[in-house]
């Protein structure tokens, strides 16, 4: 297996999900330093009990920066630098736009974008001083498509890819590089997608063979693609990672 | 040219006591629409009502703070029970209503951060949420959400305002899924560089070159504005989910 990351530190944010913990594997398994960080504890001692070595894990709250500022500092203090940051985001539960209310907003899209406002603030002297290094935002589909039952989610999505595109711009200077995937249907969390989507999605699959759910495997592989050297001239990208499901709902 | 193409609608616009919102709110009003003026800025709110209502248009005010701010969901249902009790109804909204606090990120606070994503995206929301079970009820609606070509590319310095424009192109996308069986249609435009007040105010230098890159030139508020009434008007109503850039070519 060859060894992209080699002595290389990866801090992978939101890590109980599927795409997160499938991270954390495949960078481990090419030499990597892991630094996984979830308020769910149980996930992250999951993630440390599997990989057991370089594998650091942390439980803050990212929506303070008193949280994003802890993570980073105890990412230093271990393995002395951070050279690549994988953002994933918080996936709510599907609800119609009436059924979401204010705190369910903040919850959903305020608090998940503001937290990686707040990352991105702790790790810039790090990347400034570096003067390299890889950022990747795990956005969704939904971003780009729209999802009935799902608006703040994809607000989210959205934002993060805003996000994903002032960082590029700004940091490009120091040589780092930013990008996005849009992950269609992945097959792990296929429950919780918003059931008119759900019909739309398997209509398509039927009539279309080569449209299939995507696994976070594959999803992983891609992202460690960007992350990697190979994936430097990739700056300010947000790239479907769907099976060709975009261009068939176009 | 003046048509009549809304007359007998009622709109409202946020954000348009001045600048873009305040000529969208004229066109809407000169095609015939009641409308309905909302703006943090009373001062402003009042004098733009009064211009417009010169063009024989019923208009009220939701302006000033609190009433006035759209990141305060009882601010939104009250503006639109207002329209409906004094203006007659409901049929367009044109969320126009944003700000700007540009730093860049290291030098950006959260009260910057959260100050530009509340009224541009929250706020969006919240006043979409507020008239859609209207819209839905009457099954039909015509929503105009303002993102820009900043949610697109993004500017340096810009990261909260190319953060919430962005998002505010994905809601409308989930938005126009969730009303299109009603009939309401839901849009984004992204308005390109714009000549405004605010454009005026970069350096000289700044602004021939940003300029000089638009193959179309420089933007006037009035082209927004009648993208804006394109889109509210029935000559637009099967399109919906849709992002139009208005920026002279500078995006294509």
């Amino acid at each position: 297996m060859c060894q992209r990351f080699e002595e290389k530190t990866i801090l992978i944010t939101n890590a109980k999900g599927i795409i997160g913990s499938t991270c954390a594997r495949l960078f481990h398994d090419e030499g990597a330093n892991i630094v996984v960080n979830d308020k769910d504890r149980e996930s992250t001692n999951k993630i440390r009990d599997e990989l057991k070595a370089r594998i650091l894990t942390t439980n803050e709250d990212l929506a303070s920066n008193h949280g994003t500022n802890k993570m980073v500092n105890l990412a230093l203090d271990s393995y002395g630098t951070i050279d690549t940051l994988i953002f994933n985001e918080e996936r709510p539960e599907p609800r119609d736009m009436q059924e979401i209310d204010v705190d369910f907003w903040e919850k959903t899209v305020d608090q998940n974008l503001i937290s990686i406002f707040h990352t991105l603030q702790a790790v810039y002297d790090i990347f400034k001083e570096r003067k390299g290094g890889s950022i990747v935002f795990v956005s969704s589909l939904g971003a780009r498509s729209g999802m009935a039952g799902a608006t703040n989610y994809t607000s989210s999505s959205g934002g993060v890819l805003g996000i994903m595109k002032s960082v590029s711009k700004e940091w490009s200077r120091w040589g780092v590089t930013c990008s996005a995937v849009c992950p269609g249907v992945i097959e792990e969390n296929i429950q919780g997608i918003p059931a008119s989507m759900k019909k739309q999605f398997e209509q398509t699959q039927v009539e279309l063979a080569s449209v299939r759910n995507v696994t976070a495997n594959e999803v992983a592989k891609v992202i460690l693609f960007l992350a990697s050297e190979d994936g430097k001239p990739i700056n300010g990208q947000a790239i479907n990672v769907d099976y060709g499901l975009y261009i068939y709902m176009l | 040219m003046i048509l009549g193409r809304l007359d007998n609608k009622v709109a409202i616009v946020t954000g348009s006591g001045r600048g873009i919102g305040k000529l969208i709110a004229s066109v809407l009003a000169e095609e015939g629409a009641h409308i309905l003026i909302n703006d943090v800025d009373i001062k402003e709110a009042n004098e733009a009502a009064e211009e417009i209502r010169k063009k024989g248009s019923k208009v009220i005010v939701a302006a000033g703070m609190p009433e006035g701010d759209v990141t305060k969901e009882e601010n939104c249902l009250k503006m639109v029970m207002e329209a409906k009790e004094k203006l007659g109804g409901l049929h367009i909204l044109v969320n126009n209503a944003g700000v700007t606090k540009d730093k860049t990120i290291h030098k950006m606070d959260d009260k910057m951060w959260n100050a530009v994503m509340d009224v541009n995206l929250k706020g969006t929301f919240l006043m979409i949420k507020a008239a859609s079970e209207h819209f839905k009820k009457q099954r039909y609606g015509k929503i105009v959400n303002l993102s820009s070509v900043g949610g697109l590319g993004s500017n340096i310095g810009q990261i909260n305002y190319a953060t919430s424009k962005a998002a505010v192109i994905s809601l409308t996308k989930s938005v126009a899924r969730e009303l299109a069986s009603y009939n309401v249609c839901v849009n984004v435009l992204a308005p390109g560089i714009i000549d405004t007040r605010l454009t005026r105010a970069m350096p000289d230098e700044k602004f021939d070159y940003i300029t000089d890159a638009i193959p179309m030139g420089l933007g006037k508020p009035i082209d927004v504005a009648r993208a804006v009434l394109g889109l509210c008007s029935s000559d637009f109503d099967y399109v919906t989910g849709q992002l139009i850039n208005v920026s002279g070519g500078l995006v294509i």
